[in-house]
């Protein structure tokens, strides 16, 4: 047994050791009978001098908690997630679909509600269409020599004008 | 990812982690770190060494089956320490009630600190070797050198950490770690021989 162990060993009765030391020291003394004794005995002389009660585990106490520890099932738990980036996706992904049933609900209750176009809309197409017409009808009596009449109800639509020229 | 580098500040937690993602070996780490100090515990309540032993493994079976539900909100010691003050009440109400059913709860456990029928009983057995113990370290500590005697004095009497040992001894850190190391080992040696 090495000097620098034996010391190592003394200051996890302490705990002074880093955690990186105290792991590597656990797992050499879970290994090494001789340093499960040396431990055994200084913390038999820390708990003396304290409290003058000597009380410590016996040589065998953790092997007979290993034997039994066999026996009983492994405690599993879901690994936690990246917590942040879980929360990121999950926030986003929560106002996508917010976002899209507000807009889905909100154009069926404008179907139902306004079921026809807008005013605005129906005169601004309106206007088109007048624009187009008159454009149609300068366009007939200046190729065709036809009267277009459009939109007049009663009236022959199409009117062929005669002309009786006196020779 | 070496295993340097997975080794969190707290040791405890990180163990904790492992044997709650299946890793039981991990639990035979917590068992060796904390195997004397939970024996001593439930010695102080439990008298028999023999009862006492069995007081304290039950404790750490305890605390692995209930682990999955440990969320780190206190420190593990201070859950351990929990189960097994828990633990022995239990213990010595069942044994002094044998014949009923009747356990204390956990939590309920805790109100029952000063009742007379958890007084236990020390064997004279172990009273002798006890006194036998503690004569040989008194002797042994009277021999130390002084300033061994001073630094493993303020350690275990007063309590004090090797940096406030450090201060009051005027010297370096590591001095102190070496002279409360060294008192260790001339009081082993001469503890070894009446433990066999």
């Amino acid at each position: 047994m090495q000097a620098q162990q034996k010391e190592k060993l003394s200051l996890l009765v302490d705990d002074e050791l880093d955690a990186v030391q105290e792991l590597s020291l656990l797992k050499t003394v879970k290994q090494d009978l001789k340093l499960q004794a040396k431990l055994r005995r200084y913390a038999l002389i820390s708990q003396a001098m304290k409290t003058e009660q000597c009380s410590v585990a016996s040589p065998d106490f953790a092997a007979k908690i290993h034997q039994q520890l066999k026996q009983e099932p492994i405690y599993f738990l879901p690994r936690k997630k990246n917590d942040k980036a879980f929360h990121k996706a999950a926030l986003a992904v929560a106002a996508s679909v917010v976002l899209a049933v507000v807009w889905v609900s909100a154009s069926k209750w404008q179907k139902q509600n306004y079921p026809f176009e807008s005013v605005n809309q129906i005169a601004q197409r309106s206007v088109q269409a007048d624009q187009m017409n008159a454009h149609f009808k300068e366009y007939l009596q200046a190729h065709d020599k036809v009267w277009h009449v459009n939109n007049n109800t009663g009236v022959q639509s199409y009117a062929r004008l005669a002309s009786y020229q006196k020779k | 990812m070496n295993e340097s580098t997975r080794v969190v500040e707290d040791l405890d937690q990180s163990l904790v982690q492992r044997v709650q993602q299946g890793d039981k070996a991990a639990f035979d780490l917590l068992v060796i770190k904390y195997q004397h100090k939970i024996v001593h515990l439930v010695n102080r309540y439990v008298k028999d060494p023999s009862e006492a032993q069995d007081v304290a493994q039950d404790t750490f079976i305890k605390a692995y089956k209930a682990l999955a539900d440990f969320r780190g909100e206190s420190a593990f010691y201070t859950w351990l320490y929990r189960i097994a003050i828990n633990t022995a009440k239990n213990y010595l109400l069942s044994r002094s009630r044998r014949h009923s059913a009747y356990e204390v709860e956990m939590e309920g456990a805790e109100q029952t600190e000063n009742a007379p029928q958890l007084k236990d009983i020390e064997t004279p057995e172990h009273h002798l070797m006890n006194d036998q113990i503690i004569n040989v370290i008194k002797l042994a500590i009277e021999n130390l050198p002084e300033e061994m005697r001073i630094a493993i004095t303020l350690r275990e009497f007063e309590g004090m950490s090797y940096e406030e040992i450090a201060e009051a001894m005027d010297c370096p850190i590591g001095t102190v770690r070496s002279r409360i190391f060294r008192a260790r080992e001339a009081i082993d040696e001469k503890l070894t021989p009446l433990l066999g």
